[in-house]
């Protein structure tokens, strides 16, 4: 067996070809570097230039707006509210500017609302009236403006102070004022929903106030965590009191709020051991690139093993047959069996190597290039209602794991399809189109035969193992343990027809 | 030669593809330290019934034995005496010859590297056999499949078309080296249709036609049973001594009758199954005939061939 293996090893690596697919494929995770680097040059500038290219685009529409005329414009409420619109954002984006607020500041939703008011107000000083207001603006007719001149003194206060604490234990005490009129009141507007909701928005305060940071601030994770966990609690209960939903639509609630529970679960955890989790960290605003975003990149081209996996699997076999030495192979005192075997393990073998090979290039470019982390995240799964984690370094390694073992299955089917036909072209063409084209297929077609639609079964869509890593269903239709379990049965079956027709084929 | 044991035993083996009848019922044995040569047409299922001797085909009916062992149902140990060439040479031209035949040598454990180096020698690759094998010629390819098939020291040697693309030095080494090697006691079973190197190199041959064995001969009966006749060349000057001592030793000796044939000026065919020509030859030369040269026509394979098959071409 030893030597079986030996003489595959020779017979792999004694091809330039077999050398030029492998550093292709180490090359590509190289490249991703490069793909960082263009996605960067787009996202990566600096916090006002936004801010500078509104001004000077809303400023532009002004000044190329022509004259009214009755001829061309319906309405001239109409173009007046362009006008002020654009005003509007013109103030807005110039005080963002002048007071040093960049987008991913916790104080961004204190300024829209500012300049909202802002809006309304100066509006009725140029002379509209109440139902222009509502028509073009959707201001609600019955506003109080002093009330609302008087908010607006008090939201300043709050740029200029950048005072979050007592910004969030005010609005707790506003929040917990309205639930409690809520709960008391006998007829409320959306009913339960809306007592739900409003209990939501006030466990969110209580958590700003608690661990004191910033609301909806996008550069704190703290902060990130508790807004996700109210917009899953948020879409929980929206899809709790869907109406008038067919049965699939209501399947699939119960499924999106599963998924939903559980990333609650998940944010929780991190808050109260301070472990931020990388689904979380994803989310985080960071002026520099971090690793994490670079692994994430680069992890899209870890699908190149997979496919190096296949080309070689396939010429592995077929060259045999196309040399003719495979009957010279069969004379050997070993059984055909065996043979076989020694491949799969040589192709087995070069893929581990080759994975680990390209996981750790990704690890060392990541880390020299992109060495800024935010805060160290760990990678979080739930099973059975439990939290586990491991370190996010660790988590990347399994991920790569998986890869291999899509690898692995893939370079089975890939043998079977040699193995049968004895053609490398057909059975490189085979192999490519189930990994890539035949699980959009599937998906496709499942969304319009719906959950008996037999094709699920089939192991291509459920192969995609990283998304099980994710927490997520390989496909909607399939817990994790079915589509592992339905990939193992295919995997077995193909290996096992492999070594049957092999044994038993003429040459 | 009968008494020598069976090396390998095919039993009224039978090969349908489909429709097409490869090979109809052929038995032949082929005895220790034996050369058997097949011949045939194309398309007459010599490489075909080779495939299924060596496994890579099964009988649809019949069996093979190599050494008592079925080769179908103990394979590996039928196998394990044989050792074989394809009709079209196979290795990995991508590797060099040497590393083609360290694989095999690999698979089998009392086979090192010192054996590699001579096989090498022996078949005369020692020059180029760092070479990549896609750069061999078809000559230098087919001694590599012979080193292959020689390097574990079979007991029996299966060669399809093994001459194919040799030179007439090469033909020679590769008579002396198949020689050699039954010599020391391996059957060699072999097709071509270089009908007279089979008839040097082998001692007995089968001809196949249309998937039967329609003949199979032992060349020592072929030389002997059968009627040859030679030519002689005589002195310019003498043909009419000649042609009179010819006719008056005809038929002087009971045992050795031949008739003649003046066909050209100083050449006379000579047919005869009891005169050697060397006793021709002193006669002629006692009688002060100076004799040029003499060409000796057995009947040959060839001849047998081309009766048999019906002068079917050979491409
Ligand atoms: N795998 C196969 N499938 C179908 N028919 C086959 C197969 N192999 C051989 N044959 C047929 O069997 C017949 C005998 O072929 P074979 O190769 O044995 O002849 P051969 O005597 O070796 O000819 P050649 O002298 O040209 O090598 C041919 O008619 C051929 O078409
Ligand atoms: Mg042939």
């Amino acid at each position: 067996m030893n030597k079986l293996f030996q003489n595959e090893w020779i017979k792999l690596f004694g091809r330039k070809g077999t050398k030029v697919l492998i550093a292709l494929a180490l090359i590509a995770s190289v490249l991703a570097v490069g793909i960082q680097m263009l996605s960067d040059r787009e996202t990566r500038v600096s916090w006002q230039e936004p801010y500078q290219n509104a001004v000077s685009r809303y400023e532009a529409q002004l000044n190329q707006y022509p004259e009214y005329n009755a001829e061309e414009w319906l309405s001239e409420t109409e173009y007046k509210a362009d006008i002020l619109r654009w005003n509007n954002e013109i103030q807005k984006n110039r005080f963002c500017l002048d007071s040093g607020i960049p987008s991913w500041d916790w104080r961004m939703g204190i300024v829209d609302r500012y300049f909202r008011n802002m809006q309304l107000l100066d509006a009725v000083r140029a002379g509209w009236n109440s139902q222009d207001l509502e028509r073009y603006f959707g201001f609600p007719s019955d506003l109080d403006l002093a009330q609302v001149e008087e908010t607006n003194k008090e939201l300043m206060v709050y740029i200029l102070g950048n005072d979050y604490s007592t910004y969030n234990k005010e609005q707790l005490q506003l929040a917990e004022e309205r639930l409690l009129k809520l709960k008391e009141s006998v007829f409320v507007e959306g009913g339960e929903k809306t007592v739900e909701l409003a209990q939501a928005d006030t466990e969110m305060l209580e958590r700003y106030v608690t661990y004191n940071v910033p609301p909806n601030a996008k550069d704190n994770w703290i902060s990130v965590a508790i807004a996700r966990i109210r917009e899953n609690q948020g879409n929980i209960i929206e899809w709790k009191y869907e109406v008038n939903t067919d049965a699939e639509t209501a399947r699939e609630n119960v499924m999106l709020s599963e998924a939903a529970k559980v990333s609650i679960q998940k944010d929780l955890f991190s808050l109260t051991n301070n472990l931020p989790s990388s689904d979380i960290m994803k989310e985080v605003y960071t002026e520099r690139t971090t690793y994490l975003q670079f692994f994430e990149n680069s992890f899209l081209m870890s699908a190149s093993v997979v496919i190096l996996g296949i080309l070689l699997a396939v010429w592995l076999i077929c060259m045999e047959y196309r040399y003719g030495t495979i009957a010279t192979l069969v004379l050997y005192p070993f059984k055909r069996n065996q043979m076989l075997h020694a491949k799969y393990l040589v192709l087995e073998v070069m893929l581990l190597c080759v994975t680990l090979l390209e996981c750790l290039i990704t690890l060392c470019i990541g880390k020299y290039l992109y060495p800024v982390s935010g805060t160290d995240p760990v990678y979080m799964t739930v099973v059975k209602g439990t939290v586990y984690w491991v370190p996010y370094f660790a988590a990347v390694l399994l991920r790569y794991l998986a890869v291999f073992v899509q690898a692995v299955i893939m370079v089975t089917f890939a043998v079977m399809v040699s193995v049968l036909v004895r053609s490398s072209s057909v059975a490189v063409f085979s192999g490519l189109f189930a990994y890539l084209i035949l699980p959009q297929i599937v998906r496709m077609m499942y969304s319009y035969f719906g959950k008996f639609f037999v094709l699920r079964y089939e192991m291509f869509v459920n192969l995609d193992l990283t998304r099980i890593a994710g927490n997520l269903p390989p496909v909607t239709f399939a817990e994790w343990w079915a589509a592992s379990l339905i990939v193992i049965v295919w995997w077995f079956i193909f290996r096992r027809v492999s070594y049957a027709v092999y044994k038993r084929q003429e040459i | 030669m009968r008494s020598q044991s069976v090396i390998l035993d095919v039993k009224n083996v039978t090969k349908k593809f489909g429709l097409v009848t490869a090979v109809n019922h052929v038995s032949l044995q082929v005895r220790e330290g034996e050369i058997y040569g097949l011949t045939g047409p194309n398309d007459s299922g010599k490489t075909t019934l080779i495939k299924m001797i060596l496994g890579h085909l099964r009988p649809t009916a019949g069996n093979i034995s190599v050494f008592g062992y079925d080769n179908q149902k103990e394979y590996a140990d039928a196998v394990d005496f044989i050792g074989a060439t394809m009709e079209y040479p196979n290795h990995y031209p991508y590797l060099s010859g040497w590393q083609n035949l360290m694989m095999t040598a690999n698979m089998y454990p009392d086979v090192n590297k010192a054996r590699v180096e001579e096989v090498t020698e022996l078949v005369g690759l020692k020059s180029v056999i760092h070479q990549k094998v896609k750069s061999y010629s078809l000559g230098m390819k087919q001694r590599l499949s012979i080193a292959q098939s020689i390097l574990k020291y079979p007991q029996l040697l299966i060669l399809d078309e093994p001459l194919k693309g040799f030179d007439p030095s090469a033909m020679h080494d590769f008579v002396q080296l198949m020689k050699s090697i039954a010599a020391n006691g391996t059957s060699v079973l072999l097709t071509s249709y270089l009908l007279e190197d089979l008839e040097e190199l082998c001692d007995r041959v089968g001809i196949m036609s249309h998937g039967y064995l329609i003949a199979e001969r032992a060349m020592a009966d072929l030389q002997v049973g059968d009627t040859s006749s030679f030519t002689i060349r005589i002195k310019e000057g003498s043909e009419a001594e000649a042609y009179q001592l010819l006719r008056d030793n005809q038929n002087k000796d009971i045992d050795e009758t031949y008739s003649f044939d003046k066909v050209s000026d100083c050449i006379f065919e000579i047919t005869s199954s009891t005169m050697p020509p060397s006793r021709l030859n002193r006669i002629l030369v006692e009688a002060g005939i100076d004799v040029e040269e003499i060409r000796t026509h057995r009947q040959t394979l060839e001849e047998l061939y081309t009766s048999l098959t019906g002068g079917a071409e050979i491409e």
